[in-house]
């Protein structure tokens, strides 16, 4: 109860600001850390966000023409700043080891990713149908046809599409500084 | 004639041939759902129970699974309106808000002031109706039947309110990209103000004749504790992160609309017990009603959606994560566009889904009493986790 | 045709047409019941309760009556159908039994026995076995649990019911209903609910465990168990439980109001009326608990009995005996 936060000091005032109405750049992204990581780096990365005390919010996974580009959401309840981990995943062999051995609460949006792309996680307790029938037959429902499919150069333009070693000093940074406190003083 | 099979039938479905190899000799397995008063839609658990105490608990979900993620793909945005609000039934607006400020801040939409506030407002009444609902029903869970005819009774009245505006009085789809649908009168300030000094006099009644009772503290106190620690590794927020002494709130955490202009407190209470959950939602509404006053006071005046507000958005490539706070915790939309007149993915983090996902560590060693109470207590919305 | 009359025992006729009587007068008490529930929830919920059929909805228990007359008859598959269909008329019998020991009035009673109020316990102890058997024989998981739990909670609270009896018992020296109610003075402090404040308490609260009542309506907890050992019986079969809940509840009100309320004593009015009139005050009582509180834990429930009730009417039945024997 007596635990409440502090006021965030900011002028009140403007809403948002937006200039132009078809800018090419989004305003606002909603992380205040993203990076992408190589597919074995997930774990030892995953650990390092839970001894920083970070929650999952969830596992967001899309269909890409490289083949599965699986985005993993962090906040921070001391610190709020949200943290994208991204991981992409060959095509042919959609396999990524699951998280659920650190956070148990990743189960459960891993399911949901096996039931919607059909990706598999390594080392889940339980990799059966959540949300689907069981018995549903067909490719898995959120698969795109293949004239649909944009690649990582069209989503993400501008930025390097490689993996960051969890164990450089560059991600420890980006843990540390997570923080959506500059976005809330410029709101 | 044959006795009683105490098992359950070796042709069990998938789920409980799954649930099976672990079974003990004694035991007793239960199927709680998906046609059970107590789960609130249809939330199936498979129960493994020895006399009435919970050994294993496992939920099996997807009875109302309408794959709105898919539909967000196929449709355009404005066609999308709809769909959001759909999933979580009970506090529809923060749903519809979701999208359409994920979409806005993609594109740099400019919301106008009052449109604004009337957001704020309306959802926060929105927020009132859903904790009212969830209190009528927790306590019929709990035996008793009462409470939820005086729920419904004010819930009622504020979507009485509500309808005069939004046009609907439960799946509202009101806002738009840049403001909302239409503009509230004087008749709505009005009556709103009425009835939130009706609110807080009914407060005091439901405290009177709910909360204080003995019958009902014994069967919430010290019951389905979820340590803070459990709380962050499965997800949890909302009143059952409040609930086990963690004041976070996204209104807070991350400001968005202006939220940032009110004072208003995040009730938190450290017990982590049932008791702790309900009295985080029994105090939430008494602090909507507070943002509600204070916005009233300070409605300004102006347009109630931009008069530039694209009719067919087109938002520039990107990616963006927008979180809310709803009733049930945070509300989070992962839009990814490529420039086209639909998403190319989008993902809803349903609250509810990470809160339902600790249930099976929690119900361990609980009875089926007790099990009930904490999945009120959990205020579950099944379409939002089905989605 | 006379002379064949008069060769029957007039006992005989007289419980022959009691027994008519006593079935008009449950069949009456339930279809009033049912009507007072009703309205009475509705009252405290701020509704009008039921409204369309008749004036003010008074012949709405008499549709309830016809739609459960003409639903179907389902016996699910796998269930022992003989068991299963014995069950609710177990349920009921009883029920009616223990109506010929009540004395409604001065001298409106069917037998007056010595033993009425033993007789009037040991035929309402027959109802568990009834639950028990609708709940095995049901082939349902929620009915198995809801018997085991109406077994465990009928065997605790017969126990302080019975001392607390006793100790009514002990203080007239009879278990005659009628001279219990005639041994009470015709105005509130003569009744024994001032000499016995403590054993008015525990009876009524095991008055509405025993009958299944809210807060301790485990074995029908509906929120738990979907409706427990009567989740199964359609029509009919539901309906002679619903009948028994209320002819036990009523058995129940009688038994309150003869031990503790002066029965049907009273001043000016004849007695029978102020015997229907106390059993219709402890009756609404039962409905008003049954609408206000949450239900109890079963654990707790057991607490309840164990910890506090058994306990207390020892020391009740001790605290008279001693009163007595100065």
């Amino acid at each position: 109860m007596d635990e409440k936060k502090a006021k965030p000091e900011k002028p009140a005032g403007v809403v948002k600001a937006a200039k132009q109405e078809e800018s090419a750049e989004p305003i606002y992204t909603g992380y205040d850390s993203d990076c992408f990581i190589e597919r074995q780096d997930l774990l030892n990365a995953v650990q390092k966000l839970d001894q920083a005390g970070f929650f999952l919010e969830d596992v967001s996974c899309m269909h890409i023409t490289e083949g599965f580009h699986l985005v993993y959401h962090f906040d921070r309840f001391d610190q709020p700043g949200r943290m994208g981990l991204r991981v992409v995943l060959d095509r042919e062999n959609p396999e990524v080891d699951s998280i659920s051995e650190i956070y148990p609460g990743a189960s459960w949006h891993e399911r949901e990713c096996f039931d919607f792309f059909g990706v598999r996680f390594t080392g889940h307790p339980n990799l059966i149908p959540l949300l689907l029938d069981p018995d549903f037959e067909g490719p898995p429902p959120l698969l795109k046809e293949e004239s649909a499919l944009k690649d990582l150069n069209h989503l993400y333009p501008d930025r390097g599409h490689t993996g960051i070693s969890p164990e450089s000093a560059d991600f420890t940074r980006e843990i540390n500084n997570c923080s959506n406190q500059k976005s809330r003083n410029k709101s | 004639m044959s006795s009683m099979d105490l098992r359950l039938d070796t042709s069990g479905d998938y789920y409980a041939r799954k649930f099976q190899p672990t079974k003990r000799e004694d035991t007793l397995i239960l199927n709680m759902g998906p046609q059970h008063p107590s789960t609130h839609g249809v939330l199936r658990i498979l129960l493994e129970i020895e006399g009435e105490y919970i050994l294993r608990a496992d939920p099996v979900l997807g009875y109302v699974h309408r794959m709105h993620e898919k539909m967000g793909e196929v449709m355009s945005y404005p066609q999308y309106y709809p769909n959001p609000p759909r999933t979580d039934y009970l506090h529809a607006l923060a749903w519809n808000w979701a999208h359409v400020a994920a979409v806005e801040r993609l594109m740099g939409i400019e919301v106008p002031e009052r449109a604004e506030y009337i957001r704020v407002i309306t959802c926060e009444l929105n927020r009132i109706t859903s904790h009212l609902l969830w209190w009528g029903a927790y306590l019929l869970d709990l035996g008793a039947f009462t409470p939820i005819m005086y729920s419904f009774d004010d819930r009622e009245r504020i979507q009485d309110i509500l309808q005069r505006i939004t046009g609907s009085r439960l799946t509202y789809c009101y806002y738009r990209f840049g403001g909302v649908s239409d503009d509230i009168d004087d008749r709505f300030v009005e009556d709103t103000r009425r009835h939130c000094a009706v609110m807080k006099e009914r407060f005091k009644m439901f405290k009177s004749l709910v909360t204080d009772n003995f019958i009902l503290r014994k069967r919430v106190e010290e019951i389905g504790e979820i340590p803070l620690e459990t709380c962050r590794k499965y997800g949890a927020t909302g009143p059952v992160l409040r609930g086990s002494g963690k004041a976070y709130d996204v209104r807070r955490a991350e400001p968005y609309s202006v939220y940032d202009r009110f004072d208003f407190n995040i009730p938190a209470y450290d017990t982590c017990d049932a008791m702790g959950r309900y009295l985080v939602r029994m105090d939430e509404m008494q602090e909507s009603i507070k943002i509600i006053e204070q916005a009233l006071d300070t409605l300004p005046e102006g347009d109630y959606i931009h008069p530039k507000a694209p009719k067919r958005p087109k938002p520039p490539v990107g990616d963006i994560y927008f979180a809310l706070e709803g009733a049930r915790g945070k509300i989070g939309i992962h839009l990814v566009s490529d420039g086209g007149k639909s998403p190319y993915r989008i993902k809803l983090r349903a609250p509810g889904y990470s809160n339902l996902s600790l249930f099976s560590e929690v119900a361990q060693g609980t009875l089926i009493s007790d099990a009930v109470s904490i999945l009120g207590s959990l205020d579950l919305v099944i379409p939002e986790i089905d989605r | 045709m006379i002379e064949a009359i008069e060769a029957i025992p007039a006992q005989f006729i007289v419980i022959f047409v009691g027994f008519l009587a006593i079935l008009a007068f449950v069949g009456l008490n339930a279809v009033l019941l049912v009507y007072l529930e009703r309205k009475i929830a509705g009252f405290i919920h701020r509704r009008p309760g039921p409204y369309e059929v008749g004036p003010h909805g008074i012949l709405q228990p008499i549709a309830d009556g016809l739609k459960l007359v003409g639903k179907q008859i389902f016996t699910p598959t796998g269930a022992d159908s003989y068991l299963f269909w014995l069950a609710p008329m177990i349920s009921i019998a009883p029920a009616l039994v223990c109506f010929i020991a009540i004395p409604f009035g001065p001298h409106l009673q069917i037998i007056n026995t010595n033993v009425g109020l033993i007789l009037i316990l040991a035929f309402t102890g027959i109802n568990v076995l009834a639950l028990c058997i609708a709940g095995w024989t049901s082939q349902n998981k929620y009915s198995l649990l809801g018997a085991a739990r109406d077994i465990s909670q009928s065997v605790a609270y017969e126990i302080p019911l019975l001392i607390t009896v006793l100790s009514v018992v002990f203080m007239t020296g009879t278990f005659n209903l009628f001279d219990i109610a005639a041994g009470q003075g015709a105005w509130p402090w003569q009744w024994y609910i001032v000499y016995q404040p403590l054993a008015f308490v525990l009876f009524f609260i095991c008055v509405l465990a025993e009958t299944n009542r809210a807060p301790f309506d485990l074995p029908e907890a509906e929120s738990e168990l979907t409706a427990g050992f009567h989740t199964e019986y359609s029509g009919m079969g539901f309906a002679m439980f619903f009948l028994a809940e209320y002819a036990y509840m009523v058995v129940a009100s009688c038994i309150v109001a003869i031990l503790f309320l002066g029965g049907f004593q009273g001043p000016i009015a004849p007695g029978v009326w102020w015997f229907l009139a106390k059993v219709y005050i402890v009756l609404l009582v039962m409905i008003w608990i049954r609408w206000t509180f949450p239900r109890v834990r079963f654990d707790q429930l057991l607490n309840i009995c164990w910890k506090w009730l058994i306990p207390l009417a020892v020391l009740n039945l001790l605290i008279t005996l001693a009163v007595i024997a100065l």
